[in-house]
């Protein structure tokens, strides 16, 4: 086996974390929902939840909102609910 | 058996003439107190467009009862609206003790805001422009 040497070792280490780093930058999201804080979302309230549906009806991701693990279980749970209620579309041609 | 709060939102069929909507509403609301529950709101929301057809109507008048009622209850007024006719589309939810107390303090804090800020107009910038932010996170991804 071949005897790396600890300089080496941590020059490696050294290209592969810069690589990583140019590859993506991350920008930390805030939903409007820390903004505003909001604690409660309702399924009745189609106005907020429409902000979190695409056109075509579909649930947007929380990396793209930015809404927490929290805000987002709850905006999901209130447009399926809307959803059932026809107050959203399932999907909206 | 103790009571809990429930939620009835259901959609009635939209040929339907304005004084037997009321009378729907009456019906479903003597229901509940009949069965020893007790409303605690409720409203007729009218004519509204659904977002997909139901039982080919593209319309619907929407009432909403919220009600304390026994939880045994339920399975009894679900039936009542699977049976009725004029009724299009129903569903109950429950609300438990967490779910109302942040509905409250929703309601609560929604009203400060008004009070608050109610003629500043910079509160939409707030609202997130969705497509824009999709656009944003493209550009992030090259």
């Amino acid at each position: 086996m071949a005897h790396i040497s600890a300089k080496a070792k941590s020059k490696i280490k050294m290209k592969r974390l810069k690589r990583r780093k140019k590859k993506r930058i991350f920008r930390k999201r805030t939903s409007r929902l820390t903004i505003e804080r909001i604690v409660y979302i309702d399924y009745k309230d189609t106005n907020l939840l429409r902000h979190y549906i695409t056109e075509r009806g579909k649930i947007i991701p929380r990396r793209i909102t930015g809404a927490t693990a929290k805000q987002q279980h709850m905006l999901t749970k209130a447009v399926k609910l809307a959803r059932q209620i026809a107050l959203l579309p399932f999907v909206a041609e | 058996m103790s009571l809990r709060t429930y939620e009835a939102l259901f959609i009635v069929r939209p040929d339907v003439e304005d004084d037997n909507i009321q009378a729907i509403a009456r019906e479903t609301e003597n229901l509940v107190t009949k069965s020893g529950g007790a409303i605690v709101r409720s409203e007729v929301w009218g004519r509204r467009r659904l977002a997909y057809t139901v039982k080919k109507f593209s319309e619907g008048i929407y009432i909403l009862i919220r009600f304390q009622s026994s939880p045994n209850f339920i399975a009894r007024l679900e039936n009542y609206f699977r049976l009725s006719e004029q009724i299009i589309r129903y569903i109950v939810v429950y609300f438990d003790e967490k779910t109302l107390r942040l509905e409250a303090e929703q309601a609560q804090r929604r009203q400060e805001l008004e009070a608050g800020y109610g003629q500043q107009s910079d509160k939409d910038e707030n609202l997130v422009p969705i497509s824009k932010s999709i656009a944003e996170e493209e550009e992030d991804e090259e």
